[in-house]
């Protein structure tokens, strides 16, 4: 591959088709800069503005007020692990299944299911909510049944996930990335060689200690990789959570770890800011400002994901020889 | 002799099952507990006989008949409804009794099965597959309830009027003149209907294949022939970038790019062509909040990177023995470019840009700031509207200040079928075209 491209190199002369291409090839790189610039130039304002305030944890807006975006962040934090803790294993088995665990035609239907599923887009989930609330959520976390007496009873019946919760926004996600992930992984475990595991079963290993004391050990750069992908794309997604948890930025949650309250994630709170009411226009230059600024803190932790990705995606590529 | 084990599987089994209920219903509530206690029975039966046939026993049988036990006793002791750590809901007893069941009765049906099958190092890789298949039984069942749910919602409620007729609840004034004096006349139009938004998705994504093409096939091409080691880790990086960062970061330049139009321009042509136009009732010139071809332009951004990986894949599995053999018989790096690469990856492009279509008739994140309810028309140049965009107006379109809502909340299923039918029909036909293509020859 490496030699292919210098002989091209070498021979091409000064084309139209050369010129032409490199002149498209340009287009995704400046569309990205065009974002980022985007970005900085319109957060400006709320630099200016609200200062340090936009990492605290209270959002208190006014005039003197503080900007704080941390409870954002940590809905979305919140809301990603949740999907992660789901999302994960079951990717993960799902592709055990297809592949060191596969019989007959189990592999090939897993992908065929998979390649499927993942043609959902993710407004059909979102659409769904109510019905995964009404099945899931107020059975066993709300209280369905009973009576509002007993429920005033109740210390926190003003605070019951009856409009949504991160659990429901992390279970719904988990069903999103589950399609995205089980290729990624798929793919990892797929390409550790066969003679390692070949080794293993000669050594009198049976297939499950293969699996777990060879292939995955091999594989888990590529399983990381994969995993950060996940979590970059359960980071980014805006309509599940927005149908599921909502917009408004609100405190941290009491105590941190409660996902049944709604725990608005970076995506949605963007949303709120730029978009408030999702006018392009009636909201103050200084709140779209702080949305941009939001924007570009999710920017800049993508990147840092997607390095991390890339750099583990590379690592695995060398340790095979990919 | 195998009585105890094979008596081990079927009460894990049920346990399982009804873990599985219990995550669905609250009814079950007086099993639990005794499903335990029977576990525990099963366990510790199964412990003894194999103890006293003088074979060795894992450890961890006993250990999962004491926690079988605990938890029957722990079952007993809940209370119906669980409160405190100032978490705000009422958690009911059946969700914990349901992740104690799973918990529980997965690894024991694990062991159960193992001493059913022999004991044997074979057995010990099938008794693997309760761990491995349970978790994605249930998942499973989630999508299976999802696709069920929508089609039994929304197959029912199309009709061949609601597919040709237009939304539009428009209301004016009309000026007659009585007497010698003008008199305003108030005039509605209410249609329902999903035309507008159907006819919008295929639009958004006929616009959005016509963009994207040329450039994912141009990057592809570009990477795959001319770009050095440099260039091209940063064109890939960028158009990895453009796929993994989240599509409110694109839908918020959008916003800010129609800002600066609508501040600076307001007007001109460009704002007409940015925000997108379309006629009233009464004839007055609307402008929208953006036009087909500006959405269309930013969902391509997530398409480019699709259609220029198929472009590169298929460019690269091209066999080196043709590639060499145009080459050794005279043809230009270009001739063979056109004559031998690009046909053979045809297919992977068509992949890819059925993937891409996909994708744009599902893209919702990137314009459901910018989109409106279609009552300006279906042209490149009037307002974007589109299937799931519907679905997203008919939930927070009181918000939004349209009143979609009132009058076709209940045809969002109709519409997420109608979507659902859309993006798994080309994600199917991608598929079918992927598996033609890895059957092709792969050289000498």
């Amino acid at each position: 591959m490496q030699k292919n491209t210098t002989i091209n190199r070498r021979n091409s002369k000064l084309s139209g088709i050369k010129i032409i291409t490199f002149v498209l090839a340009c287009i995704p790189i400046l569309a990205l800069l065009a974002i980022i610039v985007s970005l900085v130039f319109n957060s400006r304002l709320a630099i200016h503005t609200a200062g340090l305030s936009l990492f605290s944890t209270t959002y208190n807006p006014g005039i003197g007020g503080s900007y704080g975006l941390m409870p954002a962040v940590w809905g979305t934090v919140l809301v990603v692990l949740v999907a992660m803790i789901i999302a994960a294993p079951v990717s993960l088995f799902l592709a055990v299944l297809a592949n060191d665990f596969s019989f007959g035609f189990l592999g090939a239907i897993i992908r065929w299911m998979i390649g499927i599923l993942s043609g959902i887009p993710p407004i059909i989930f979102a659409a769904l909510t109510p019905v995964f609330f009404n099945f899931f959520i107020w059975p066993k976390f709300a209280g369905k049944g009973l009576t509002e007496t007993i429920l005033l009873k109740m210390t926190q019946y003003s605070s019951l996930p009856l409009n949504g919760s991160t659990l429901l926004g992390g279970i719904l996600l988990s069903l999103l990335i589950i399609p995205f992930l089980t290729p990624l992984l798929d793919d990892a475990i797929k390409n550790v060689p066969y003679s390692l595991k070949e080794a293993s079963f000669s050594l009198g290993a049976d297939r499950w200690h293969t699996l777990v004391n060879v292939t995955l050990p091999s594989a888990v750069s590529g399983i990381g990789s994969a995993l950060m992908l996940g979590v970059l794309t359960a980071m980014g997604e805006a309509v599940i959570v927005a149908f599921a948890i909502g917009f408004a930025i609100g405190k941290m949650p009491q105590p941190l770890f409660d996902i049944l309250k709604r725990t608005a994630p970076l995506t949605t709170v963007i949303v709120g800011f730029s978009a408030g009411g999702f006018s392009p226009i009636s909201n103050g230059a200084l709140l779209t400002s702080i949305g941009n600024f939001a924007g570009l803190m999710l920017l800049l932790v993508a990147f840092v994901i997607l390095g991390v990705s890339t750099y583990l995606q590379s690592r695995f590529r060398k340790r095979f020889q990919l | 002799m195998k009585i105890t084990s094979s008596f081990a599987l079927l009460v894990s089994t049920i346990v399982l099952v009804l873990g599985s209920l219990s995550l669905a219903t609250n009814s079950l509530e007086a099993y639990p507990a005794p499903a335990f206690y029977i576990l525990f029975l099963a366990l510790t039966g199964l412990a003894v006989s194999k103890r006293l046939s003088r074979k060795r026993i894992k450890p961890s049988i006993i250990i999962l008949a004491g926690l079988a036990l605990i938890s029957a006793i722990v079952l007993k002791l809940l209370p119906v409804y669980i409160q405190g750590f100032s978490i705000n809901g009422l958690i009911h007893r059946s969700i914990i009794s349901a992740l104690l069941l799973i918990g529980i009765g997965v690894p024991s049906a694990c062991y159960a099965l193992y001493y059913f099958l022999g004991a044997t190092p074979r057995a010990s890789d099938i008794s693997r597959y309760p761990l491995l298949a349970f978790p994605v039984v249930l998942i499973l069942a989630a999508f299976a309830i999802i696709v069920f749910k929508i089609i039994i919602a929304g197959a029912p409620q199309l009709n061949w009027s609601l597919l040709i007729t237009a939304y539009k609840n428009q209301s004016w004034y009309t000026e007659v003149w009585q007497n010698g004096w003008p008199d305003f006349i108030s005039k509605t139009t209410l249609q329902i209907g999903l035309r507008n938004a159907v006819l919008g998705t295929f639009l958004l994504m006929g616009l959005t294949a016509i963009i994207s093409l040329p450039i994912g096939i141009g990057v592809g091409i570009f990477v795959h022939q001319y770009a050095g080691p440099k260039l091209g880790v940063a064109i890939r990086f960028s158009t990895t970038a453009l796929r993994a960062i989240s599509g409110i970061i694109l839908a918020i330049t959008a916003l800010s790019l129609i800002h600066v139009v609508n501040n600076s321009f307001h007007g001109t042509l460009l704002n007409y062509l940015v925000q997108g136009f379309g006629y009233y009732s009464n004839g007055a010139l609307l402008t929208g909040r953006s036009s087909f071809i500006f959405a269309a332009l930013f969902i391509s951004l997530l398409v480019i990177p699709i259609i220029a990986r198929a472009t590169e894949e298929g460019l690269n599995s091209l066999p080196k023995d043709i590639k060499e053999g145009s080459l050794a018989v005279g043809a230009s790096q270009e001739h063979t470019l056109i004559h031998i690469l690009l046909p053979w990856s045809f297919p992977n492009i068509i992949t890819g840009l059925v993937l891409g279509c996909a994708e744009a008739s599902g893209a919702l994140a990137i314009i459901f700031l910018m989109a409106g309810t279609g009552q300006l028309g279906v042209t490149p140049l009037a307002e974007t509207t589109s299937l799931a965009y519907f679905i997203f107006d008919c939930n927070f379109g009181t918000q939004m200040g349209d009143s979609i809502q009132t009058f076709m909340g209940s045809y969002q299923y109709a519409a997420a079928f109608l979507l659902l039918v859309i993006t798994v029909g080309l994600t199917v036909l991608a598929l079918i075209l992927k598996s033609k293509i890895t059957r092709r020859y792969k050289g000498a």
